[in-house]
């Protein structure tokens, strides 16, 4: 008979007995629902932080070591000014492979600066097929480097000029003793 | 940079990725890894095949390519017959959202990253000054270009880039600025093959997650501009701890995986010296079992070997007949050995270097192992996953090289300092791929019903 006393008795008391059953219930939504959270809080730091560095990326492109314009590269400019000397040193017949590399300071006896090197390892490889060689000592062709501001001298001991890039690049030419 | 050139450019990348999947296709039996994994593997297999043509046959070099591409293709068809099923898919295949996302992304970074190459289509210093240094000699020289090419910096560093430089030249033309593309190639293989291979062990989202991880280090993708082979080598490192990874996890253990992985070995000694570093780690870390395992241990050892030959013959050739000594070796004095190994000082300076660079060297706001612990805690973590041989492995090769990196800064020639300022961040870029790799697999598999791509 519902409503009956002893009933509702049985039921409070099978509850009572459960009791145990009950707390390890909570617990375990509680469980449940604190790895839901960490795990939605986990899935937000990924996403936050891929979006963050995804726009750090987007900027890094045009930040990072700097961006000159394409011609105003020092590699650039170099192959520019090259061109016509490769051409002079084509109609010199120049069969060998070793050019002679010079620069304000090399006559007077003056090491090399850092600047000089850097300049150096550029030209070096813009020359490519042929080979620059630093303060040659009687290269039959010498390139002598005043890119850096640098005025030209009006000869150079030994070498005669074939030709002058502007006053940049100039070509000498060694002078048969 | 003409249309004409871009084709050629796009012609030379595909024969190179072609020859690629044919090779990986004609090693594996069926399924034994996804198709994605494979198209994402072939075009590193192909930089290497391609790189040795160029480098033993120099000018029949398009023969050669070619005749290969049509004796693998008629392989692949006989031994595979292939079904044009597969193509059907294609049309009705539909992007999920994160893979969506990421092919932005991708796209996003392509743009960005061809703009910068057109600042500077020589690429970074030592782009110029030593790799396309090489390329240069390579192409435009005659036979005689062993010998010029020693006036170079470091002409001891081997030529996988250089000749791969070399090859798109020769399809089209002295362009500099395709010397950039090629590069750019490599962090978006090591993209790939990462996003690719998770996707494979630990579920599709993962594979996206990882790959956005990879995507986002700054550095890592800025200097893929700048045509050096730091990339390029930690896209080879990647690739052979992946292959090495799979071979361990898989039942049937397809002896194919470890030949790749051999192969792709070979091509990150043949990139730069350190990969010769990564090579001997990856020997010591399969022969490390031959203590409990010796008959087992000697057969993988004997399969890796074999994928190992041709790269090794072509490395050993070069260092013998071409390349001068190295600057680390050359004309060292034992009592100059002996003072450096002993001074602790050099420990503790090169220690600290190593944990700050950690720190830094991916030029990120956040560093992405924050993101990536985040993600094993929300997967869950794979405890047991650390306990295997697949995992020890892979984690192991990279400890012996960072361990060897260590030792090389210990007996430097170089002044100390500078010698870790200007390089330390591009070594731990070799392992870095590689270490998110490793990372990532502590993570649980997705459960199906819970695969995000699906939603």
């Amino acid at each position: 008979m519902p409503g009956d006393y002893r009933d509702e008795l049985s039921v409070s008391f099978a509850t009572f007995l459960r009791r145990p059953c009950i707390i390890s219930c909570v617990c375990e939504v509680r469980m449940s629902l604190l790895r839901k959270g960490v795990r939605v809080v986990a899935a937000i730091v990924v996403v936050y932080c891929t979006f963050s560095n995804f726009l750090d990326l987007s900027m890094g492109f045009s930040t990072l070591g700097g961006l000159p314009p394409r011609e105003a590269g020092s590699v650039e400019t170099f192959e520019r000014l090259f061109l016509p000397i490769r051409d002079a040193l084509y109609r010199e017949k120049y069969d060998g492979r070793n050019l002679g590399y010079v620069t304000v300071r090399s006559p007077v006896g003056q090491p090399r600066d850092m600047r000089d090197d850097i300049r150096y390892s550029e030209l070096r490889y813009v020359v490519i097929p042929f080979s620059l060689i630093a303060d040659a000592q009687g290269a039959p062709y010498v390139i002598g480097d005043y890119t850096e501001n640098d005025q030209a001298p009006e000869s150079l001991e030994g070498y005669t000029k074939v030709h002058d890039e502007g006053g940049k690049l100039v070509l000498y030419k060694k002078v048969a003793p | 940079m003409s249309v004409a050139a871009v084709l050629a450019f796009v012609q030379a990348t595909a024969v190179m990725m072609l020859l690629g999947f044919f090779v990986i296709e004609l090693l594996l039996p069926p399924r034994t890894v996804s198709r994605s994994l494979t198209w994402a593997l072939a075009p590193a297999v192909g930089a290497g095949l391609c790189s040795f043509i160029l480098f033993l046959f120099r000018r029949p070099m398009f023969s050669v390519e070619r005749g290969l591409l049509v004796v693998l293709f008629c392989l692949w068809v006989w031994k595979r017959r292939p079904a044009m099923a597969s193509l059907a898919n294609f049309w009705t295949y539909r992007i999920p959202l994160l893979h969506a996302l990421l092919y932005g992304a991708i796209l996003v970074t392509i743009i960005a990253a061809v703009d910068r190459i057109g600042h500077i289509p020589h690429g970074g210093t030592d782009g110029h000054a030593i790799w396309n240094s090489h390329a240069r000699y390579l192409f435009r020289d005659g036979p005689g270009w062993q010998q010029h090419y020693l006036n170079t910096f470091l002409p001891d560093y081997p030529l996988l880039l250089p000749t791969l430089v070399a090859r798109v030249w020769r399809y089209a033309g002295d362009v500099p600025d395709l010397g950039g593309l090629l590069g750019l190639l490599f962090p978006f293989i090591a993209v790939a093959v990462l996003g690719t291979a998770l996707a494979e062990v630990r579920g599709s989202s993962a594979g996206i997650l990882v790959a956005f991880t990879l995507l986002t280090s700054t550095y890592y993708m800025v200097i893929g501009t700048h045509q050096e082979a730091d990339i390029p080598l930690s896209a080879f490192i990647l690739s052979t701890v992946v292959l090495i990874y799979l071979y361990f996890e898989r039942e049937s253990a397809p002896s194919g995986l470890l030949i790749l992985a051999g192969f792709l070995a070979g091509c990150a000694a043949w990139t730069k010296n350190e990969g010769i570093l990564f090579l001997v780690a990856t020997l010591v870390a399969l022969l490390f079992p031959i203590l409990w395992k010796p008959s087992v241990t000697l057969h993988r050892f004997g399969l890796f070997l074999l994928g190992l030959v041709l790269p090794l013959a072509v490395l050993a050739y070069f260092k013998m007949a071409i390349a001068p000594g190295n600057y680390l070796v050359q004309g060292r004095q034992t009592s100059d050995l002996l003072a450096k190994v002993t001074d602790l000082d050099r420990y503790r300076i090169i220690f600290i270097s190593f944990l700050r660079t950690a720190w830094i060297f991916g030029k990120w706001s956040i560093h992405p192992v924050i993101p990536l612990i985040a993600f094993v805690v929300w997967r869950g973590l794979n405890w047991p996953e650390i306990g295997t041989m697949r995992w020890r492995t892979a984690a192991g090769i990279l400890l012996v090289v960072l361990s060897g990196y260590f030792w090389i800064y210990v007996i430097t020639p170089i002044e100390l300092n500078l010698h870790l300022g200007s390089s330390l961040d591009r070594l731990l870029m070799h392992l870095w791929p590689s270490a998110i790799f490793v990372i990532a697999l502590v993570a649980r598999r997705e459960s199906p019903s819970a695969t995000l791509t699906q939603a």
